[in-house]
């Protein structure tokens, strides 16, 4: 008899995360895209939409971490991660007690600012720790040089066709310009790039399943980093409507992650399976 | 490759995939001083060891525990 392989099973708690997320930020969008209930409704679906959906996944990710063992690798670096989605659900916040319960315009630079701009950091080190963890298997030199390679084009490339714009545009205020160009620079720096340098160090274990986890969370801060660049290049030459396409794409990016956290418990769990000989 | 080799291969293999999984192996093995294909019975619980650390930083501890003791076990079979 062939043995098989204890095997980690995607429970059905990270297949529910996968449900839930995918129709919510689908229902969710459709409300928007819509307009149902008119501008002002389309307008409180995209923010307290966002807002529950992104909550979630932070609380998701958060008790994914508890999950693993006090002390264990695997739990700060998911904790990092779930501290940094954290963040962005309590700009997400913020941002909606001014737009609907206050009905004012959000200020720019704003306090929801500061907490979005919070969940770089916690990402950025929560990701480059994990892909860090992987060096004392393989050399991870190579995919660290080629991430830091593609991030300095990357940026020269968004210098050129819209930070420089915004930086030298002088009718603005600094304060704004600075932050208006800080949000691609975070997104590339500290979004892309861990993100690009982790999708190179797990394409090393091929089908291994300590790597699918990451690839989702990788996949999920490359949407996020990708979104938050194009609205900024879409803003700044007055393209973004409500209900733009990219607005999933902050819901979609945090479901990826929270996926990601439920299922680094799944493939962390050992499992006998049938065909599992027993000593 | 040794038997002892084997089998630990086959149980790292689905956790950290085939290329790594041989890497990995290799380095535990240097770490007894010895090549992958010399590695004996007597040799098992100090490669378990160097495993442990390897794997850990990116594994649970509890799924790194139970695979290597999986491994240990079909190794003495």
């Amino acid at each position: 008899m062939i043995y098989k392989q204890n095997v980690a099973v995607v429970t059905a708690r990270t297949w529910g995360v996968m449900v839930f997320g995918f129709l919510a930020t689908a229902l969710v969008y459709a409300l928007i895209f819509l307009q149902v209930g008119g501008e002002d409704a389309a307008l409180f679906w995209a923010d307290v939409g966002e807002t529950a959906i992104v909550g979630v996944m932070a609380l998701v990710v958060i008790w994914s971490a508890f999950r693993f063992g006090r002390g264990e690798a695997l739990r700060r670096n998911w904790l990092l991660i779930g501290m940094g989605v954290a963040m962005f659900a309590i700009g997400d916040l913020i941002w909606t007690y001014y737009e609907i319960f206050l009905g004012v315009e959000v200020p720019y630079p704003g306090l929801p600012d500061v907490f979005y701009l919070l969940e770089y950091p916690f990402v950025a080190l929560g990701l480059t720790l994990a892909a860090l963890a992987f060096r004392k298997l393989f050399d991870i030199r190579q995919p660290l040089a080629i991430s830091a390679l593609v991030v300095a084009l990357l940026l020269a490339g968004a210098w050129v066709v819209l930070l420089g714009d915004m930086v030298l545009y002088t009718e603005t205020a600094l304060a704004e310009r600075l932050l208006t160009a800080g949000y691609p620079i975070a997104d590339m720096l500290l979004g892309f790039a861990p993100a690009f340098f982790m999708v190179l160090v797990v394409s090393r274990l091929g089908a291994g399943r300590i790597g699918w986890p990451w690839w989702w969370a990788a996949g999920g801060f490359l949407i996020l980093a990708a979104t938050d660049t194009a609205f900024a290049w879409l803003d700044w030459n007055e393209m973004y409507r409500s209900g733009h396409f990219i607005d999933a794409g902050w819901m979609l990016g945090h479901v990826f992650v929270g996926i990601a956290a439920s299922l680094a418990v799944d493939v962390n769990t050992h499992r006998p399976t049938q065909g599992s000989r027993q000593p | 490759m040794s038997s002892i080799c084997d089998r630990f291969e086959e149980v790292l293999t689905p956790y950290v995939g085939p290329a790594v999984a041989k890497m990995v192996l290799r380095g535990a093995a240097r770490g007894v001083g010895k090549d992958a294909d010399e590695l004996e019975w007597g040799d098992v619980a100090s490669l378990v060891e160097n495993l442990r650390s390897l794997l850990e930083p990116v594994m649970s501890a509890d799924a790194a525990d139970a695979a290597l003791a999986e491994a240990e076990r079909r190794a003495s079979l």
